[in-house]
C-alpha cells in the first residue's frame, strides 16, 4: 500500500488519504476483506496527527468502503462492488460538469461538446 | 524511598571525596588512639571522652551533607518531585540514613569503649559507658539541630552550622573539663542524665523533622 | 473521565505574574503541544499539575485522578522529563535504574537496558562523562521504562541536533500508538510540533489564547498575501490575524475551504505553528 502526501496540494491531507485509499480499491490493490494498518499506525507511519487519519478513516467508513470490526481491526469492505460504481458514476458527473462549465465559458455549443464525447468514448 | 537512601549512600560512599573525606576521618581517629596513649591520664581520659562521646558521633551525622551537595548541584529535587513519593516521604529518607548512620557510629562508639577499658585498666567500664551515654545524647542533640539547618539553610549555610555547633560543644567540654575535671564527666552514677536526657534527645529529633518537613512544603509550594 | 489530563481553572500569582484561570483537556492517546513566548507561563502550569508549585484550581484530573488526593498513585503513572538532567553527575545509567526500580512499583530493568542499547548509553560510566544529548536520551530511557501512561515534555529538546529529536519524535510517535497513552510536550521549537501535535495550546501571557487540533490549523487556516483591493473584501469573520507590510498585507485566515471555493486562484499558504504564534501575539486582531 502505497500513499503519498504533498504538503504543496490544495487538499486537506485526510482527503488526500482517503482519495488514495478509495483509490488502491477502485482499481483493485487493496483487496476485499484486505487489512488496513490501525489509524494510530497509519498516523505514526505517515508522520501525520491522529486526528487526521481518524477523519480519513471515518469518512471512508462512512462511504462504506472500509469497516471497523471492534478488537479486531479495520479491513477494506466486502460489499464494494456497488459503492465503487457509485464512485466512479459520481467522479463522471463531476468531470462533466467541469467540462460543461468550460465549454460555456469558451463558447461550445452543447452539440459540439456531444461531438467531441463521441470521438473520445470510441477512441479510448 | 528505598530508592532515594540508595542515591545517598552511593554518593556518600561511591564518590571519591566523599569516600576518601571518610577515610580520612576513620584514620585520623585511629592516629588520636594512639597518641593519646602517650599522655598523662588528664589527657588520656580527656582525648578518650573526645573520641567516644565526640568524633564518632560528628561522623554519623554527615550523611545529609554529602548527598545534599550532589542534589543541590543538579536540583535533583526537581525530578524527585515527579517520582510517586511524597515529601514527607523525601524527607524520612533523609533522616532515615541519616539514623542508621548515627547508629552505626555510636555502635562503634561502644566498640571502642569496650575493648578500650578491657584492654587498658585506666579507664573503668563505667566510665567508659557515661561518656558513651553524652555521646549517644550528643548525637541525638546534634543530629535534630543540624539537620533542619540543613533543610532551612541549603548545604553550604547548613555546614556552617555544623561547623558552628561543633565548635562550640568543642568548647563548652573543653572548658567544663579544664575547669571541673573529668572525673566531674565520667565518674560516678549517670545513669538518671541518660535516662531523663535520651528520650529528651529522641523528642528533640522528632521535633525536628516536623520542623524540616515544614521546611521543605513551604519551599515548593 | 475520558481525559489524560484535565485541568479546570489553573490560577499561580507571583509577585509579577499571574497563571490566570487555565482550563484545558487532553484526551486520551494525543500529543498536546504548549507552545508560548518565554516566560508565558508553560513551565508554571507544568509545575503547577505536577505539585512542585502550588496553584489554586476547580479541577486538576490526570489521567482520570484527583492531584489532591491521589498524587501518589498519578506520579507512579506519569514521567517528566525537563529540559536539563537532574540526576546527579556522578550517578551511572546502570545505578540510576536501581534507584528507580526502588521507587517505581512498574520498573522495567530489561525495558530500560534495551533502551540504554538502543542509545548508546554506556552502562557504567558516569553522567559527567555524558554529552547534553546522551543524558536526555537517558531521561527518555528511564522515563520509559516504568510504562507510563502520560508523558510530559518540558522543552526537553531544546539544544538538540535536528537529527536527534527527528528520533525523539520517532519514539513519541511510538509511544502513542497505544490508545491509551498521551503526551503533553511543551516547546519552543515549532517545527517539531507541526509534526507532532494533535492538538495546540498557546499560551500568552499567563492566558491560554486558544486550544486548537492540528487539524483545524492545517485544513482550516491559512495565509493570504494580498493587496488592499482584496484585503477589504475580506469579510471579517474570515480574519484571525493579519499584518500590513510595506508592499503587501498578509492575512490569517481561517474559513479555508470556503474562501478557496469563493476565490478560485488566490494562493493560499499553508500556515504552521509558528505562523499562528506570530500571528496572534503580532498580528492585528478585527473583532
Amino acid at each position: 500500500m502505497e500513499i503519498i502526501l504533498s504538503s504543496t496540494s490544495g487538499r486537506p491531507i485526510y482527503e488526500q488519504i482517503t482519495l488514495q485509499i478509495k483509490e488502491m480499491i477502485m482499481k483493485g490493490d487493496l483487496a476485499p476483506g484486505q487489512a488496513l494498518p490501525s489509524m494510530r499506525k497509519l498516523a505514526k507511519d505517515l508522520h501525520v496527527s491522529v486526528i487526521t487519519t481518524q477523519r480519513a478513516y471515518d469518512d471512508l467508513q462512512k462511504e462504506g468502503f472500509i469497516v471497523t470490526v471492534p478488537a479486531k481491526g479495520t479491513f477494506v469492505s466486502t460489499e464494494n462492488q456497488d459503492f465503487i460504481r457509485e464512485e466512479n458514476l459520481r467522479r463522471i458527473e463531476q468531470l462533466l460538469t467541469d467540462a460543461a462549465f468550460l465549454a460555456k465559458e469558451n463558447g461550445l455549443s452543447i452539440n459540439e461538446i456531444k461531438q467531441t464525447l463521441e470521438i473520445v468514448y470510441t477512441e479510448v | 524511598m528505598k530508592g532515594i537512601i540508595l542515591k545517598d549512600l552511593y554518593e556518600n560512599f561511591r564518590i571519591f571525596k566523599n569516600g576518601v573525606s571518610y577515610l580520612a576521618a576513620v584514620l585520623f581517629l585511629f592516629l588520636l588512639i594512639e597518641a593519646m596513649q602517650t599522655g598523662d591520664l588528664f589527657s588520656l581520659k580527656y582525648f578518650f571522652m573526645l573520641i567516644t562521646a565526640f568524633v564518632f558521633p560528628l561522623l554519623g551525622c554527615s550523611s545529609i551533607e554529602s548527598s545534599l551537595e550532589q542534589d543541590e548541584k543538579v536540583n535533583f529535587d526537581k525530578i524527585q518531585l515527579t517520582f510517586p513519593i511524597t515529601k514527607t516521604e523525601i524527607v524520612l529518607s533523609k533522616y532515615i540514613l541519616g539514623i542508621c548512620f548515627l547508629t552505626i557510629c555510636n555502635v562503634f562508639s561502644l566498640i571502642f569503649v569496650f575493648s578500650f577499658t578491657s584492654s587498658h585498666n585506666k579507664i573503668t567500664l563505667q566510665e567508659g559507658l557515661s561518656a558513651w551515654g553524652f555521646g549517644v545524647l550528643f548525637s541525638l542533640v546534634f543530629f535534630a539541630v543540624v539537620n533542619f539547618a540543613f533543610f532551612l539553610l541549603g548545604r553550604k549555610l547548613g555546614l556552617i552550622v555544623y561547623i558552628f555547633i561543633a565548635m562550640l560543644f568543642g568548647g563548652i567540654y573543653g572548658a567544663v573539663s579544664s575547669l571541673k575535671g573529668m572525673e566531674f564527666l565520667m565518674a560516678g552514677d549517670k545513669t538518671m542524665i541518660f535516662i531523663i536526657g535520651i528520650p529528651i534527645g529522641i523528642l528533640f529529633v522528632v521535633i525536628s523533622f516536623f520542623l524540616s518537613l515544614a521546611c521543605y512544603k513551604k519551599r515548593y509550594s | 473521565m475520558k481525559q489524560a489530563l484535565h485541568i479546570k481553572n489553573l490560577t499561580k500569582k507571583y509577585k509579577d505574574f499571574t497563571l490566570d484561570h487555565i482550563s484545558l483537556d487532553l484526551p486520551y492517546g494525543m500529543i498536546l503541544g504548549l507552545i508560548g513566548e518565554n516566560g508565558s507561563g508553560k513551565s508554571t502550569l507544568i509545575n503547577s499539575i505536577l505539585n512542585i508549585v502550588k496553584a489554586d484550581y476547580d479541577e486538576v484530573h490526570i489521567l482520570g485522578q484527583d492531584l489532591k488526593s491521589q498524587e501518589k498513585e498519578i506520579k507512579k503513572e506519569i514521567a517528566v522529563i525537563f529540559n536539563d538532567s537532574h540526576y546527579g553527575e556522578n550517578l551511572t545509567p546502570l545505578f540510576i535504574g536501581k534507584m528507580l526500580s526502588g521507587i517505581y512499583t512498574d520498573w522495567d530493568q530489561k525495558k530500560f537496558t534495551d533502551y540504554l542499547k538502543q542509545f548508546h548509553l554506556p552502562e557504567k560510566k558516569r553522567l559527567k562523562t555524558f554529552s547534553t544529548g546522551m543524558k536526555v536520551k537517558l531521561e527518555f530511557a528511564a522515563a520509559l521504562s516504568h510504562n507510563p501512561k502520560l508523558l510530559i515534555l518540558d522543552e526537553a529538546t531544546n539544544g538538540l541536533d535536528p537529527v536527534f529529536r527527528e528520533e525523539i519524535l520517532e519514539i513519541l510517535r511510538e509511544f502513542t500508538e497505544q490508545e491509551d497513552h498521551s503526551v503533553l510536550i511543551s516547546s519552543h521549537i515549532t517545527s517539531d510540533l507541526d509534526k507532532i501535535a494533535d492538538y495546540i495550546a498557546y499560551i500568552h501571557e499567563g492566558r491560554l489564547l486558544f486550544l486548537k487540533s492540528i487539524d483545524e490549523l492545517n485544513n482550516d487556516c491559512g495565509i493570504i498575501r494580498c493587496g488592499r483591493e482584496f484585503f477589504d473584501a475580506l469579510s471579517p469573520e474570515d480574519i484571525i490575524a493579519y499584518r500590513e507590510e510595506p508592499y503587501s498585507y498578509c492575512v490569517f485566515i481561517k474559513n479555508r475551504q470556503s474562501l478557496r471555493k469563493a476565490f478560485c486562484d488566490i494562493s493560499i499558504e499553508n500556515a504552521s505553528i509558528e505562523d499562528m504564534m506570530l500571528f496572534y501575539s503580532k498580528g492585528e486582531k478585527i473583532i
